[in-house]
């Protein structure tokens, strides 16, 4: 990804709308003393240059018992991981996932809402990517902080 | 995180259940009305593009512009949704992804969580149960100052005792979805 290099107005045009997104162009333009125009080729420019992303965020407290769970996958052999990776991003259920050095071979990360739930994703859908060799998981049962300002745009 | 989102909003209506944790999620509001077919379409349109006007949104959902306009205010008025913008981590170039296991020693998970998730680099806190006993994420823009976090800032919060770092290599796909709002 190319990185283009940001400026103040930038910087203050991501903040405004980390808030509030559905504000309007004209509306940030009157609040900077700017115009809608440089409002609007300015945000162009951030979300085609896959700098900031604007999307919806759910609360998460809405669900009964949220849990965040950790899913801690080995391959079968080193040539499957990226498989593996590639297949589980696939899955609408799952909001993270990367390659990683350390604790596995690849980490996802799934909300559930109980153990029920997380058992039969496991077994119906993770279970049969093929290459997975084993899962182990934690559980996050207690969102301290969960920064939803951040995200990775990937193509 | 995209989960389950039939089943999730219809749980509305029932704030006795959603007991959970201590404490560091208090201060929620109830929930006021329960979520229909159209409260769920808005959202899972503004989920691929929170930045399309009222306009374009009624004319793909079949419906008036005003019905777009009153329904989504009723959603980010209940705190039940909120559409923001959000930074690429790796295009504000924090270009390390450290998701960082933790058992906590002499102090409560929630206490020790609560401290790290004062640090700004630490994006995501977590108590967790299994072999430890938080889970969390930490940026960095270089490895020296994902060192220097991990060594002379989270180690030294009180209470942590080991922790199990990880590195992410390549991150294939991080867009949160839900989030405690």
């Amino acid at each position: 990804m190319t990185r283009i290099a940001l400026d103040e107005l930038d910087e203050k045009i991501i903040q405004r709308l980390g808030h509030d997104a559905r504000v309007s162009n004209r509306e940030i333009g009157r609040e900077f003393g700017l115009t809608e125009g440089t409002i609007r080729s300015r945000l162009k420019r951030l979300l085609d240059n896959k700098v900031i992303r604007v999307a919806a965020v759910t609360n998460a407290n809405r669900l009964r018992h949220p849990i965040l769970a950790y899913l801690w996958v080995e391959a079968n052999s080193a040539a499957d991981i990226e498989r593996v990776a590639e297949a589980l991003a696939k899955l609408p259920e799952i909001g993270f996932v990367a390659t990683i050095l350390g604790r596995a071979d690849v980490l996802a990360m799934t909300l559930v809402e109980n153990g029920a739930e997380l058992t039969d994703f496991l077994h119906q859908t993770v279970d049969k990517i093929p290459g997975v060799h084993r899962i182990r998981y934690s559980l996050g049962q207690n969102f301290i902080k969960h920064d939803y300002r951040w995200c990775s745009l990937v193509d | 995180m995209r989960a389950r989102r039939d089943k999730s909003l219809k749980v509305e209506g029932k704030p006795e259940r959603r007991t959970r944790g201590k404490g560091s999620l208090g201060g929620r509001e109830e929930p006021a009305f329960t979520l229909d077919e159209v409260d769920e379409l808005i959202i899972a349109a503004l989920r691929q593009n929170g930045r399309i006007a009222n306009r374009d949104l009624a004319r793909d959902l079949g419906v008036n512009e005003a019905t777009v306009r009153t329904r989504l205010r009723r959603l980010e008025d209940a705190n039940m949704v909120r559409i923001v913008a959000m930074r690429d981590l790796s295009a504000m170039g924090f270009e390390y992804l450290a998701p960082v296991g933790i058992q906590v020693k002499g102090r409560s998970a929630v206490a020790v969580g609560e401290d790290l998730a004062k640090i700004e680099r630490v994006v995501t806190v977590n108590v967790a149960i299994g072999t430890h006993d938080l889970e969390i994420q930490v940026v960095a823009t270089g490895l020296a100052e994902m060192e220097d976090l991990l060594t002379n800032v989270i180690a030294k919060v009180e209470g942590v005792q080991r922790m199990f770092p990880s590195l992410a290599l390549k991150v294939l796909k991080y867009n949160p979805e839900w989030a405690p709002l």
